[in-house]
């Protein structure tokens, strides 16, 4: 099949901004796999804000949209983190032990004098450890990333109980609790929500710019396929959980600064909404797609959808139950739409023909269901 | 190889909508939280820290621990009873499984939508306080209830009976049926869970000071990792087994000591082993028709909203500001004192047998 | 492709290989429960005890028959996450339908009791399964959605109330503590389940289907597997099992509230790949599950006997875990070693090479 359009005559040439070979680059395949995605996560977010001030006219108000932001930062940084490992083709269980442990030793360190700050970093340094072990375990191994990461998420939960049993430490010094639920330069918007969309774009400049990012996607797509290609696939998957881990103990600092309680258990609930987070986000369950800045649109989502539905008058149950719908409507849905379009593509394949509306239209398949349908793994 | 990989126009087109409707989202949220800077009062409708009188459509919001059993819908069922009588409109609601983001969340949108008054049974005590003080902040009331918070995030705390009564009341059931001699084992809640911890404490400070108890040996405190009932009952077969030798169990909480009555019914040891402690008369009832269990205490969860309700309206109006010495009446409760650091005891505890298990219609 | 290469557990030296392979990978976890008990029951007075054994016994064989429905969905490459709200939902809606059938007696109510949860778990199943089937949805997010949504719908069934111990009927309440042969009726009752389960995935075609589908599913497709019908009936069976293990909750703990059978699906997970069965399908057995699910939980016991703290516990079964789990890797990978030289290292590339180039 031949790249090159044959241009019936009188017809102008499409303008196109990309060079040559950089259409077929990584970026630009990336990017047009999953944009469709991504406007899609957009036009829900709009709906739902417009369907929630409409049910209430307290919903688009600065404290509302403050409080909204907040809240959502323990769970933004605990989806960022694992969103790369869910590319890889792994799944990490473990990042809200890891939270809690992490947690849990910056508490105690500075409880016990240290600078609050050197803890943290301490902290920080810890989840990467933490990480580290998971990818280790995993990739030495070979084992099923689930079940490691099922064990070591008692066992963190354990080893954090261990050392705080029951007890809660309170009262953190006020520059992290500034760090955590105030306002950048004295205005409304959280200092803790500007932090995360700023790791959100190192993380999706990483991700989506870097020979690292292209690796960790080549492994989601064929693992074997880009051990042949001479990426080290070994390294990066254990780079992967490093970062979850990293990120996990991020989420942990912020978790201390916004509920200024540190305690064994803590966001313990969180790990099942980081994930739908992420898998909402247009990152394939079975790994090799997804981008960052969709991740961060389904954390948005997620977040306008609970508290537009609370602003309704749902209850916890009616919102529980309407998370899971919109977790089938939007999964089912994009993959109904794909492969209407995959069918749509290949019957205009059929046609030698190739007016520029034709074109135009099988051009506009998403590569990310062909993706899908090549993947049957599990976790 | 195939046209997929042929970028074109297209991309143009959708990478400019993708980035219009990303950059729109993105403006709107900053304009919306950059916009009145001045003060978090604006025309959400929300008053700043000065209360205003309640009106008839004063709206009232309760947050459970987590909602679907019992002692929260009756405690619910209480505060209604006297909402309605004072004109208030109450929304219960809560996370379906205890967590302290989801309270979070249900805190703020309570103050969004412009709630007057917040109950709340905490989750996790202190990592809801910020978003409480967040809402006083904004000229909302918090009453807690079951739960504490810290005392800066609330002003009145209502306790279905006092820590001290049921530190109690439990040994001396325990006691009383042990011939005050023997060892026993606490099973109890989550290590995290600060109304156990207080209690147990209290318990122990007891068995030590006060006399009668000399004989009786606090083995240990179990700790479950979890409050399910499946993890109660695994742990008081576990209790047994390791502790063979000891005379009785104390369960604190409704899940703990329907499981450890539970175990020792079914293993048909009831003559070997005492269970006592905090029980729900409906939960107990099995055993004890069947005798297994003797005696368990409880409050009225009914009674704890029906005071907190009363509470509520007492700060509302401006009668009480829930300082130590404050007092209200409750209808035909009678009247009330705030205690020491804003705390309220609905009642005293109720020793329930088989022939007063229905004495509260729960 | 061969029939052969699709039966489970088959290696590629024939069938004297197939028939050491198929006894090692049973025999060898058996031996590690044997040296557990083994081990416990001399150093551990406790642990011998009859009482003990018995709960104990009962305890792993409801977690063995809900991984045992787990396990098929595991060999078949897909997940459940929602077995623990099933188990919940069915345990519930049945517990408050008995007791308000507390006055009809006998065999009807027998009747009802069995097939009512075990109703609802498949009705509760096929949900997953047309989302997975039809819908396309990868299974960890249909049923990550569906866990959301059961456990939703526990809370909105038991309008704030939960079924109470008295409304259980005295049979149902007392099968724990029954005892047939000084064996505890749970435990009979899950020996039947999996003896039954053990048969069908071993010599009925339906077993061997699902076992090719967790394979190679490309392949499968090609035998004409009709894969999508197995998926929905894989996921229809864990249901049911999941439903009947609600029954068996209501016997064993009397009150039933909303929040019943949650973080269940986890332990269940666990015991199926302690016991062997490959979280990337294709391998593992139900005989496997229920012995992960004793595993475990004699693990726990042990723990529990020697008053370890309980955070302790808690940070040792995650070791055990994934000590399991790497033990049963290690154990795998250098029996399977001499056949599979020529077989890539990772799991599940080449279908991947073989359908890229198909599909383009």
């Amino acid at each position: 099949m031949s790249t090159v359009a044959h241009r019936p005559p009188g017809t102008k040439p499409r303008r196109s901004f990309s060079r040559g070979d950089a259409a077929n680059s990584w970026i630009n395949v990336a990017l047009r796999r999953v944009m469709r995605w991504e406007v899609g996560l957009c036009l829900l977010i709009v709906i739902v804000m417009a369907g929630s001030s409409a049910a209430s006219s307290n919903f688009l108000t600065p404290f509302n949209l403050e409080t909204m932001a907040l809240n959502a930062t323990v769970l933004g940084f605990l989806a960022l983190g694992v969103a790369p490992v869910i590319v890889t083709g792994d799944i990490d269980l473990s990042i809200a032990s890891t939270l809690a442990l992490c947690g849990v030793v910056m508490a105690v360190l500075w409880q016990h004098g240290m600078n609050i700050w050197a803890a943290a970093g301490l902290a920080i340094v810890l989840g990467g450890i933490l990480g580290l072990v998971n990818g280790f375990v995993v990739v030495m191994f070979e084992l099923p990333s689930l079940a490691v990461t099922l064990g070591s998420m008692s066992t963190y939960t354990g080893i954090a109980f261990l050392i705080l049993q029951g007890n809660a430490i309170i009262n953190f010094p006020t520059s992290l609790v500034q760090l955590g639920s105030g306002g950048l330069f004295s205005s409304d918007f959280p200092i803790a929500s500007a932090i995360l969309l700023i790791c959100a774009a190192i993380l999706a400049f990483v991700i989506h710019w870097t020979a690292f990012g292209k690796s960790v996607f080549a492994i989601g797509g064929n693992r074997q396929a880009a051990r042949f290609s001479g990426v080290p696939v070994a390294r990066t998957r254990i780079l992967v959980f490093v970062i979850a881990g990293v990120f996990a103990a991020l989420a942990a600092i912020f978790y201390l600064g916004n509920f200024d309680t540190a305690q064994a258990n803590m966001a313990a609930d969180q790990l099942l909404p980081a994930i739908t987070a992420v898998i909402l986000g247009g990152v394939s369950a079975y790994g090799g797609a997804g981008t960052i800045p969709g991740v961060v649109l389904a954390l948005i989502l997620l977040q306008v959808l609970e508290s537009g539905l609370g602003v309704a008058g749902l209850s916890g149950q009616e919102q529980t139950i309407s998370v899971g719908l919109l977790l089938i409507i939007a999964i089912s849905g994009g993959v109904a739409i794909n492969a209407a379009r995959n069918r749509f593509r290949r019957s205009e394949q059929r046609s030698s023909i190739a007016s520029p509306e034709t074109q135009e239209v099988s051009q506009t398949v998403s590569i990310k269901s062909e993706d899908q349908s090549t993947h049957e793994q599990g976790h | 190889m195939n046209a997929k990989l042929y970028s074109g126009a297209v991309s143009v087109r959708h990478r400019g909508l993708f980035t219009l409707c990303v950059s729109f989202v993105v403006v709107a949220l900053l304009v919306s939280a950059c916009g009145s800077s001045s003060s978090s009062s604006s025309s959400n409708g929300v008053g700043t820290a000065t209360t205003s009188a309640p009106t008839s459509t004063t709206k009232l919001y309760m947050i459970p621990k987590f909602t679907g059993i019992p002692p929260f819908t009756q405690a619910d069922q209480g505060a209604q009873q006297f909402a309605q009588q004072f004109g208030y409109q109450l929304t219960y609601g809560g996370p379906t499984s205890s967590s302290a983001t989801q309270q979070v969340q249900f805190i703020n949108n309570a103050v969004a939508n412009g709630y007057k008054g917040i109950f709340i049974s905490a989750d996790d005590p202190a990592a809801v306080t910020p978003a409480l003080q967040r809402a006083q902040q904004n000229g909302v009331t918090v009453v807690s209830f079951d739960s504490d918070v810290l005392p800066a995030g609330r002003s009145a705390y209502v306790q279905g009976t006092s820590a001290q009564q049921i530190a109690d009341i439990q040994l001396q059931m325990l006691g009383s049926q042990i011939n005050y001699t023997g060892d026993f084992v606490i099973l109890s809640a989550q290590a995290t869970d600060s109304n156990q911890v207080l209690w147990n404490n209290l318990l122990v400070q007891d068995l030590k000071t006060n006399p009668k108890y000399k004989n009786m040996h606090l083995v240990t405190i179990i700790n479950p990792p979890d409050d399910s009932t499946p993890t109660a009952v695994q742990y008081a077969q576990n209790v047994l087994k390791a502790y063979p030798t000891i005379k009785g169990i104390i369960a604190p909480t409704t899940i703990a000591v329907a499981a450890a009555a539970q175990v020792v019914q079914q293993e048909g040891m009831c003559n070997k082993y005492v269970v006592t402690g905090l029980g729900d008369p409906k939960q107990m009832e099995s055993y004890v028709t069947s005798g297994c269990v003797k005696q368990f205490a409880l409050w009225g969860f009914s009674r704890e909203g029906q005071v907190a309700m009363c509470a509520m309206h007492a700060i509302l109006t401006h009668q009480i500001t829930g300082k130590q010495g404050d007092t209200f009446t409750c209808g035909n409760l009678g009247s009330f004192t705030v205690g020491a650091s804003g705390t309220v005891t609905a009642g005293p505890p109720t020793v329930f047998t088989d022939s007063n298990l229905d004495l509260y219609t729960f | 492709m061969n029939a052969r290469s699709v039966t489970p557990g088959i290696s590629e030296r024939g069938r004297f290989g197939l028939a050491r392979l198929l006894r090692i990978r049973e025999v060898g976890l058996i031996a590690i429960v044997v040296i557990v008990s083994v081990v416990a029951a001399i150093c551990i007075p406790a642990f011998r005890n009859g009482v003990n054994l018995r709960e104990m016994l009962n305890n792993a064989a409801v977690v063995a028959i809900v991984a045992l429905g787990e396990s098929l969905v595991l060999l078949s490459r897909q997940i459940d996450l929602s077995v623990g709200a099933i188990l919940g939902l069915a345990a519930f809606i049945t517990g408050s339908l008995l007791g308000q059938l507390s006055g009809l007696g006998g065999v009807g109510i027998v009747l009802i009791a069995i097939l009512l949860p075990v109703f609802i778990g498949v009705v509760l199943g096929l949900v997953n399964g047309l989302l997975i089937s039809f819908a396309r949805m990868p299974a960890i997010i249909a049923t990550l959605a569906t866990l959301s949504i059961y456990g939703g719908l526990q809370v909105v069934v038991s309008g704030g109330s939960q079924v109470y111990a008295y409304q259980v009927p005295t049979w149902l309440s007392q099968l724990y503590t029954t005892t047939w042969l000084g064996i505890g009726s749970f435990v009979w009752i899950g020996a039947v389940w999996v003896i039954l389960f053990s048969f069908v995935m071993r010599t009925l075609r339906w077993g061997r289907d699902l076992y090719a589908m967790g394979s190679n599913p490309e392949a499968a497709r090609y035998m004409a597997i009709p894969t999508r019908r197995r998926t929905i009936e894989a996921f229809v069976v864990c249901g049911a099992l999941a439903g009947f293990g609600g029954l068996l909750y209501i016997a064993q703990y009397g009150n039933v509230d909303a929040t019943a059978g949650a973080g269940f699906e986890l332990t269940a997970i666990a015991a199926a790949v302690v016991g062997g069965v490959s979280l990337f399908g294709g391998s593992g057995s139900p005989l496997g599950a229920a012995l992960g699910s004793v595993l475990l939980l004699e693990i726990e016991n042990v723990l529990a006997l020697l008053k370890i703290s309980i955070f302790a516990q808690q940070t040792l079964q995650g070791v055990a875990i994934i000590c399991a789990v790497a033990l049963y890797a290690v154990l795998m990978r250098r029996l399977q070693q001499p056949a599979s030289r020529n077989r890539s290292q990772s799991d599940n590339d080449t279908p991947q090479v073989v359908k890229t180039e198909v599909q383009q």
